[in-house]
């Protein structure tokens, strides 16, 4: 394409309304020529056309980027920033003299100077000092264009003699300003390429390194007539202000953007460059700027320098001088923490804050708290010295007078989150003074310092507690304010936990724990307002209980004690959010209500040690705890979740308090025998945990005698069965049932504390009691199982919930009397019969983890040929097939081998299956492919060549083996490794290093053996690994020895700093 | 631990507590003396709403090694988590907390927070930490879906 009209036309016809059919065609057919060698000409023509539409030049502006991106030639470069420069200051030229109307569209002319920004980071960038740009020099491109703008004999015939000079001309200080207050538009389109080139590089920066160069350019030349220009505007700023405070200067915006660029790059490059770029002129001036307002109380500007202030405070708060900070102290809280200098100013800040209340402009308030917060955070460490220590004098009274300040800001009047952030913010100063206080030297402290310190975050208790309340969130649901600030608020509440954390350290039980017991306890709910006072303060309380044991606080449980108001109105918080979560109340209150009730329950839970110690208040508990579930029905999401609430509690009572409620048995067996019918509406979740506390309280009946329990299960039992066998074909259903009745063997484990000498003294009976089982309840219980398994033997679940329960006191962490302690031939029987009619991918694995359960159990009672029967029925038999194709499969039955390996490791190695079949198909298995197979294989032979479990007897006949099975299994091990993933090479570095310690002088044999004949090429390769493997000791050491010798015979590059191989 | 390392974990902090997704926490442990440890901190990731993960908030504690942020910090779930690329020993597998693979000094904590949620609803079937969740996952996705929800259970929100 060698027309430009033909061209033109193309672009024209992208920007259409309605676009060609071909539009693809036509990008593809533009950008090949945007990227050609006639790219350049192409651009230059287009920004040429005298009457060029503004798609057209701006078409042709990106066609000069794109050349910019494809080229590496210098003369290119050179050619493109004087088209780029020359065609960007004939438009600023025409956009001064003509206005916006005739000129070019902005937007050309921001392209151009973004392209012009590139080519400077390009000329000025490390890799151009020794590369193809070396030649160009080009420092200051705001002066060039300065420069070009005013020129007064620019003209496409003039362009190569002017552009020859311009590039490397100064501009003075004087000049520079008369030329810029020369137009208006000549004024901010200086600003904007200063503003613009700034933002680029910054985008530059995130993307290069090595850009120190660059950021020494722009400090020695750039900065200065940047700065100059901004500061001279800012001054401008405020005497067009004083001239006439009514009307805003219309380069204010323009001044403050560029301002801003200037401060992030700044923020950005001080960590990055040598030289030291001050801005305080122009952050002097504009404080100035922030504390002017007129007569009517209108603040020009006052936003635009908070937003600046706010990025720096936020970022880089050094960037300000200390002069400049204590005169910010001094505006933001009317006295200053170490001096005497009066504040006159802080007047502004007073006015300033009653207009943005008084307007409800909370936008802008929120953005003012966020910089006083943020500048605050700066010198928290030295208020925390000056207030705490001897280390630091300053005046008592000016410090006080700043506290009472910071108290004041953080009680803000307004409501937080929704209105105000003050408070919100000044959260994190709170915690970083008290987190400072908590880590002074107690040598350093004044006398009065924990008095003082005491006094003061007391106060912050006080001022906290009623900013957290749910009264706020329901003003913000009432508001309908979108989820965000919902989630603002949860998030304030949560960050004020952690300082009540914190300031617990300093407070004490004395001072915040015992203070919001009695709180709580002393209030008489006769208003909403109380509740939410309630609940927020059991919000905090729980925070601080969570991590004590009450049992071990006699001075809290004194205090929770003496208060008999605390359980009523933590009970109060429950039934109230049981009362109100109904959908006809509305979103508000379901929300509420289940806070209500999550605070409640967990404070319940929380203080659990406590309510026990008192039958009544237990009773008051529990009774507030049955009603409550009562009124769950899974309706909704409001009532699921306070179901599972309640649940959660309830379920933490019960293991909580099994002696204690004893009386409840009966009650909560009516409930569990109602919750088990398929009509029942809780959750299944439901279903099970309060089976699980039933089995809590049966547990605790060992104390009367093991036939107190069987009466208890019996019925528990019966129930379920009942249930079961009625409503067999409902899945789901019966499958929960059965997840009860694992639940509640879970829950009759003994537990491991909490045995009294009554206790102990039942476990003998209790346990020749289970062994016989007159009710009867093994058997039930298995023939429950057996009868579900006949319909549901292809359901893993089914399976997996079957083996669970047979494996119930198995899988107990303490040995004890259980009414599942089925015996060894008991469980056998169960798992030959599931064996013979099961599906192995889908019941395999549960079998086979019963079968595990069983050997661990009952070792000492069986023999290696046990073992090789066990073996062959499971994993080889009807199964066999199955288990050698798929590799999953074959892995269970590698895990199985290896775990009795590790409980009496004689069985098996003894056995018949052991040289027949296990040692010769194991070596096989070395090369599977998939990771957890591999991970099993070589965890098997590494138990095989080091195992501390064996006998003399057992390592002297695995010795033997391994010794004629060497040669094979080092082979199939390597062919293996050089094959495997990197991420699988850990395994078969941890079973070699274990072959070579135990074998030294075999294992050698065998590796120079093997080697050769993997990778004959290899040679030295294996030299080096050989010599590593007998001299490390560590597995890492070994890894990287094996990953080595896996690089190299893979042909794949070396690690770093390794030993070339 | 270097001074880096520890103006990093105060700038992470501040970061942090200025601006971090919703539903998440994460503070340093308090020593024993009751002071700050701030290359251990403890933190919560909420399961992203509308997956499997939505009921619940996961405990993590993050551990940051002395030459942070040249190296990543380890990220570890309780023991026995249940994630395809969860180790048994509830050590997080991903490719931003491993130094040999995407960890990058700028990475920041909410990054990584921001990560491990997606990670949770987003398993990565290549890289398997652990075999339960990840045979089920790759073969039975209905028991994995089932103990996913059991689990989120344990650690509601």
């Amino acid at each position: 394409m060698n027309d430009l009209q033909q061209a033109v036309h193309l672009i024209e016809s992208l920007y259409l309304p309605q676009p060609p059919s071909n539009v693809n065609e036509i990008q593809q057919q533009l950008q090949a020529v945007q990227r050609s060698d006639h790219g350049l000409e192409l651009g230059n023509q287009l920004l040429s056309q005298e009457m060029g539409s503004p798609n057209i030049e701006y078409f042709g502006a990106l066609t000069l980027a794109v050349q910019f991106h494809t080229t590496n030639s210098t003369e290119i470069l050179a050619e493109l920033l004087k088209l780029n420069m020359l065609h960007l200051s004939q438009r600023a030229r025409l956009h001064i003299t003509n206005g916006r109307q005739n000129g070019s569209p902005m937007l050309v002319i921001k392209k151009l100077m973004s392209n012009a920004a590139q080519i400077f980071f390009r000329v000025n960038s490390a890799d151009a000092l020794n590369g193809p740009h070396a030649v160009l020099e080009w420092n200051n491109p705001l002066e060039t264009f300065c420069t070009l703008v005013s020129h007064p004999a620019l003209s496409p015939d003039s362009a190569n003699e002017v552009f020859a000079h311009v590039l490397s001309e100064k501009i003075s200080y004087d000049h520079l300003i008369s030329l810029i207050n020369s137009s208006p538009d000549f004024n901010a389109l200086a600003l904007l390429f200063s503003e613009v080139i700034m933002e680029d590089l910054k985008k530059h920066q995130s993307s290069k390194v090595g850009i120190s160069r660059l950021h020494g350019v722009v400090h020695d030349h750039l900065y200065i007539s940047s700065t100059s220009i901004i500061n001279y505007n800012l001054q401008q700023i405020a005497l067009a202000f004083h001239n006439n405070p009514r009307e805003r200067a219309p380069f204010a915006d323009s001044v403050f953007q560029c301002a801003i660029a200037w401060v992030n790059y700044t923020i950005m490059a001080r960590s990055k460059s040598q030289g030291h770029m001050d801005l305080s002129e122009m952050f002097e001036i504009l404080i100035q700027l922030m504390c002017l307002h007129d007569s009517a109380n209108h603040f020009p500007f006052s936003e635009n320098v908070i937003a600046i202030l706010g990025e720096v405070f936020a970022n880089d708060p050094t960037m300000l001088s200390y002069e400049l900070r204590s005169n910010v102290e001094g505006i933001f809280l009317g006295v200053h923490k170490s001096s005497d200098n009066g504040a006159d100013s802080h007047q502004w800040m007073l006015q300033y804050m009653n207009h943005l209340v008084v307007d409800e402009m909370y936008e802008e308030l929120k953005e003012l708290a966020l910089c006083v917060v943020d500048f605050l955070q700066i010198s928290n460490l030295d208020v925390c010295n000056k207030l705490f220590t001897t280390v630091s004098n300053g005046n008592a009274g000016n410090l006080d007078q700043y506290i009472k300040v910071l108290l004041q800001m953080t009680n803000f009047t307004l409501t937080p989150v929704l209105e105000e952030f003050f408070s919100v913010r000044m959260v994190d100063f709170w915690l970083d003074l008290c987190d400072g206080y908590n880590n002074l030297v107690r040598d350093t402290f004044k006398p009065e310092t924990p008095e003082l310190a005491a006094h003061l975050f007391g106060q912050v208790v006080q001022i906290y507690l009623p900013k957290i309340q749910l009264s706020i969130k329901q003003k913000i649901v009432q508001e309908g304010e979108d989820e965000t600030l919902l989630h603002e608020f949860d998030d304030f509440r949560n960050a004020v936990l952690d300082l009540m954390e914190s300031m617990w350290a300093v407070l004490g039980n004395e001072k915040l724990t015992n203070i919001l017991i009695s709180s709580i306890g002393q209030l008489t709910p006769s208003s909403g307002d109380d509740l939410f006072q309630i609940e927020a303060m059991c919000f905090c309380l729980d925070k601080l209980l969570t991590d004590m044991t009450l049992s071990g606080s006699p001075v809290v449980c004194g205090t929770l004690e003496a208060n008999q108001g605390f359980l009523t109105n933590v009970l109060l918080l429950i039934q109230t959010g049981c009362q109100q979560k109904g959908a006809s109340n509305g979103k508000e209150a379901q929300i509420l209500s289940c806070d209500f009730v999550k605070t409640g329950s967990s404070m319940l839970a929380t203080a659990a040690d406590f309510i026990k110690s008192d039958s009544h208040r237990l009773r008051s508990c529990m009774d507030v705890l049955f009603g409550s579930l009562e009124t769950c029905a899974n309706a909704d999401a409001a009532d699921s979740k306070i179901e599972l609430s309640l649940t959660r509690c309830t379920t933490k009572m019960c293991e909580t308090s099994r002696a204690e409620l004893a009386s409840y048995l009966p009650t909560f067996l009516t409930i569990q025998k109602a919750m088990m019918h398929r009509s029942s509406k809780v959750s299944a979740y439901t279903k099970q945990k309060f089976t699980c506390c039933v089995g809590y309280l049966i547990q605790d009946c060992l104390r009367d005698g093991p036939a107190r329990q069987a009466e208890y299960l019996s019925r528990v039992i019966g129930t379920i069965r009942n249930e079961i066998l009625e409503c067999i074909s409902d899945r789901d259903h019966v499958l929960c049932l059965l997840h009860c009745v694992s639940e509640l063997g879970g829950a009759l484990a003994v537990p491991t504390e909490g045995a009294d000498d009554q206790y102990a003294a039942q476990l003998v009976q209790s346990n020749e009691y289970w062994v016989a089982d007159p009710p009867q309840l093994r058997a039930t219980t298995l023939d429950l199982l057996e009868r579900v398994l006949a319909q549901y033997a292809s359901d893993s679940e089914f399976v997996e919930r079957a083996c669970l329960i047979m494996g119930s006191q198995l899988a107990a962490t303490e040995e004890g009397p259980h009414f599942l302690g089925y015996s060894m031939q008991e469980l056998l029987d169960f798992l030959l019969k599931r064996n013979g009619a099961c599906e192995p991918a889908v019941a395999l694995p549960y079998l086979s983890y019963l079968l595990e359960l069983v050997v661990r159990r009952y070792a000492s009672s069986l023999a290696p040929s046990d073992l090789d029967y066990l073996f062959g029925e499971f994993f080889l038999g009807s199964h066999r097939a199955a288990v050698a194709s798929d590799p999953d499969l074959t892995q269970l039955m590698i895990n199985f081998v290896s775990s009795v390996l590790e409980t009496r490791p004689g069985l098996i190695v003894h056995g018949e299956r052991w040289p027949t079949f296990i040692l010769p198909e194991f070596v096989h298995a070395l090369g599977v492919k998939e990771r957890f197979t591999i991970a099993a294989v070589t965890k098997f032979w590494t138990k095989v060549v080091n195992n501390k479990r064996f006998s003399r007897a057992d390592e002297v006949a695995v010795r033997a083996q391994v010794c004629e099975l060497g040669p094979q299994l080092v082979a199939h091990t390597l062919q293996a490794l050089l094959h495997a993933q990197r991420s699988d090479l850990a395994c078969y570095s941890d079973f070699l290093r274990a072959l070579v310690a135990r074998y030294p002088l075999q294992s050698r044999q065998w590796l120079e053996q093997a080697l050769p004949e993997l990778a004959a090429h290899q040679l030295r390769a294996h030299q080096v690994l050989m010599e590593k493997l007998f001299v490390t000791r560590g597995s890492r050491a070994a890894t990287n020895a094996v990953l080595e010798w896996w690089l190299a015979c893979n042909g794949l590059p070396p690690l770093a700093g390794a030993t070339a191989a | 631990m270097s001074s880096l390392c520890l103006q990093r974990l105060q700038e992470e902090r501040k970061k942090w507590r200025k601006d971090h997704p919703f539903g998440f926490y994460a503070k340093p442990c308090k020593k024993a003396d009751g002071s700050m440890n701030l290359q251990k901190w403890e933190a919560g990731i909420p399961g992203k709403d509308g997956t499997l993960w939505k009921d619940g908030v996961y405990p993590v504690t993050i551990e940051y090694p002395d030459d942070y942020p040249s190296k990543p910090p380890k990220v570890k779930f309780p023991a026995g988590f249940y994630h395809p690329n969860i180790y048994p020993s509830g050590t997080v597998c991903l490719s931003i907390l491993n130094e040999d693979q995407d960890w990058r000094p700028a990475i920041t904590l909410k990054q990584i927070a921001l990560g491990i949620q997606d990670l949770l609803n987003s398993p990565n079937p290549d890289s398997p930490a652990q075999e339960p969740a990840w045979r089920a996952f790759s073969k039975n996705k209905k028991e994995y879906e089932r103990i996913v929800i059991e689990q989120a259970k344990e650690y509601t929100k």
